[in-house]
Order: structure tokens, then sequence, then C-alpha cells
């Protein structure tokens, strides 16, 4: 067996490398496709400028994507519904009812 | 409610007990995946009881995963207590489980290196060398005993704390709170995966695209130290001129190379795996299989290796 791998040319063994190294794409494909709607991929995109353009670490970009989660539920009219008036066209925002009125 | 599924402490225990061997079987596409699973295989075996519900809930924890081999713990522990409701009836989706797995994994990964691995085992070993040195034979006895102590009690009572927490989460009976984690928990999954694909995947492309001749004002000129050294009267100031000129952005060597990596570089750091991984993405949800893939990418890799655009 390790005649056999020796006997193996560098490309060969390096170019596995090289492979080696890129096939993490496809588990984190994966992860993507279980979890990705299109309402998320913003959240994705955001998160890769953030890490590739800053030195920012990984427990920072962990406190800030927790504080963008929170944030995002605070804004998500899925969980706003009732939260202002008793109807929905009544809602909290008193620009939306001025339009209303209009 | 009488039949609902409760994990025991024994059965948190095997969890706990597998988890040592969280970094067995680790591999380059999904990493400590099989671990994982095999960490969480005692407790997904008590929740269900068919072989399709197990087998279906083995498959949902061989996605990808990797984090510290400590902080995998407390992951391990909500985890658990959302299996625990999901078995139970509650509406907990592949992405809530998910999205807290990859939400929480990367920030921990960050968190135990530096704790673990560059804090408490150097203090412990320089405490414990000190025995070492003085020739007294507890030193080394006495790092391993201490070190399984801290390790060991850390994996069990973050697990314990990790699976507490979850279950105040998934036994709010109004279902608005475990709703609200499901949206974040994505969101903050999404954002990770985002931040990950940069940090933890690198790409070499030492192809050398342009050789270019520095202008001579535009280089460190060096003939002055070596004239100076050469006949013995080398000074301060003349180390120091160099060392400015180097400050002040000038060139060290006589060409400018560029390579194709710095190209991309200039464009965004990551980029190439940016694209690699959104290639794979738009593959698999074209149905190709996640074999041919990394077969696939071998043959990239070996190719693009041998034509020198891919570097090891």
């Amino acid at each position: 067996m390790t005649d056999l791998l020796a006997a193996l040319p560098d490309v060969v063994t390096n170019g596995l490398k090289v492979g080696g190294g890129m096939i993490v794409a496809v588990g984190y494909a994966m992860v993507i496709n279980m979890m990705a709607t299109p309402a998320l991929w913003p959240w994705f995109f955001l998160g890769f400028a953030l890490a590739a353009l800053s030195e920012i670490t990984l427990i920072g970009m962990g406190i800030i994507g927790v504080v963008m989660a929170l944030l995002f539920l605070q804004v998500d009219p899925e969980f706003n519904k009732t939260s202002g008036g008793s109807s929905s066209s009544d809602g909290g925002d008193p620009i939306d009812d001025i339009l209303n009125d209009y | 409610m009488a039949n609902e599924i409760k994990l025991t402490k024994t059965d948190r225990f095997w969890v706990f007990w597998n988890s040592q061997f969280l970094q067995a079987s680790w591999n380059y596409e999904r990493m400590q995946n099989v671990g994982w699973a095999f960490a969480l295989a005692p407790a997904l075996k008590k929740l269900y009881k068919t072989k399709e519900d197990r087998a279906a809930a083995l498959k949902r924890h061989l996605e990808f995963f990797n984090t510290h081999p400590y902080l995998v713990a407390p992951i391990l522990g909500v985890e658990m207590s959302l299996e625990e409701s999901r078995a139970n009836g509650a509406p907990v989706t592949d992405q809530t489980i998910q999205g807290v797995k990859v939400g929480m994994m990367g920030p921990l990964a960050g968190v135990g290196d530096p704790v673990f691995w560059a804090t408490a085992r150097p203090i412990l070993g320089a405490f414990t060398a000190s025995f070492a040195l003085s020739g007294s034979w507890l030193g080394p006895i006495l790092f391993f005993v201490v070190w399984q102590i801290i390790r060991m009690g850390f994996l069990w009572f973050t697990q314990e704390m990790g699976y507490k927490q979850g279950e105040a989460i998934t036994n709010d009976v109004s279902g608005g709170l475990l709703q609200k984690i499901t949206v974040g928990a994505s969101v903050l999954g999404m954002f990770i995966m985002g931040v990950l694909v940069p940090r933890w995947m690198t790409m070499n492309f030492p192809a050398v695209v342009s050789n270019v001749k520095v202008d001579k004002d535009a280089q460190v000129n060096f003939q002055p130290v070596i004239n100076a050294a050469n006949h013995g009267h080398l000074t301060v100031g003349k180390i120091r001129a160099v060392i400015a000129s180097v400050n002040a952005g000038n060139s060290v060597t006589p060409t400018k190379t560029t390579t194709l990596g710095d190209i991309f570089d200039e464009l965004t750091p990551g980029l190439m795996p940016l694209l690699l991984t959104l290639v794979c993405v738009w593959l698999l949800r074209k149905k190709v299989s996640p074999i041919v893939i990394i077969l696939g990418l071998f043959v990239v890799g070996i190719l693009a290796y041998w034509a020198g655009i891919l570097g090891a």
C-alpha cells in the first residue's frame, strides 16, 4: 500500500490535496440548501462580506449575528400582526394611518 | 401528555460519553458530522421508535458540522431538547435544528481555542511542569488527571446547561417563542454560513500573471548599507533609512510579481470559495449527486494543480 502511494506522481498527490481542500464546499452547499429561502439569502451575503473584508473574530461575528437576528424579529411583520390596533389596516404606524385616511 | 418521551439523565450521559469521540471519522467534506451524529445517536434512539424515524433523524444530523471539541457540549444539549420536543409533536422544523446548530458552532469554535488551548492548558502545563522539574513524578500524572476533570466536567455541565435552556424555550406553551427561535436561528445560521465560507476555506492561486520591473525610484536602495557593511562602518542611520524606505511602500525586489490569487484578493478576499460554494449549491439543486461533485472536484484539483493554477 505504501509502495503504491509512493508510486503516485506528485501531480496526483498534490492535486488530490487541492481537491480535498475544495470539497468542504459541498458540505457547506448542503447545509445552505437545507436552510435557504429567498428571504434568507441576503444574510448569507452580509456574513460573507463582513468576514471577507474585516478582521472581526468568529465570536464578534456571533454577536453581530445574534443582534441582527433579534432586530429582525422585532421588525418582521410575521410577529407584529396584532401589536398595534385591532384590525390589520389600523397598525401602529402613524404614516400608515394617514395614508389609509387619504 | 402521559406518554411524552423524556430524555433521562442516563440518556444524556451516553450522549456526553459519545461526544468525546467527536473528531473520530473527521472528513474533508463534512468534518465532524459523523462524530456529531454518533454523539447524538443514543438520544435519537430513545426518542424515535420506528426504523424510518431513526434513519431520518440520523440523516438530519449527518450534515456538515465543525466546532471546538469541547464547546460541542452546549450545542448537543440544545439540540437534544429540540429533538425531544420534535419527537413529542412540537413543530420543530429541520431549519430550526440546522439553524441553531450552525449558528452556535461557528462562534463557539472561536471561543474554544483561546480559552482552552491558549489559556487553560498552558497554565495547567506550567503549574505541573514545575512539579516535574523539581523531580516529582506527580507532575505528569497531575497534568493528565486535572485536565481530564476540566475536560469532562466542562463537557457534562455545559451539555446539561444547554439542555435545560433548550427545554425552557420549547416548553413555552404558546409556541410563539419557538416560532421566533426558528426564524432567528435561520437568520443567524445563514449569516454564519456566509462568514465561514471565506474563513474556513482557502484556495491558493499561485499562477504568475505578470512580472513587472519596478522603477529604480520605487525600489529600496540597499547599496549604502552593503557598502558600509563591507567596509566596516555600518551606522544605525543607514539601517533606519532602509527600514523607512520599506515602510514607505517601496519594493524590496527588483520585479513586482502579481499572481492570480493577488488579483482575486483585490476583487474580494474569499471570492473564489464563495463562487465554488454557489456552484455546488446550484449543482445540488440540479439534482447532481454530491459524490459526483466530490469526484469532479478531485479531477478539477489535479488538472488545476497540473496546470499551475491552483496550489496546495
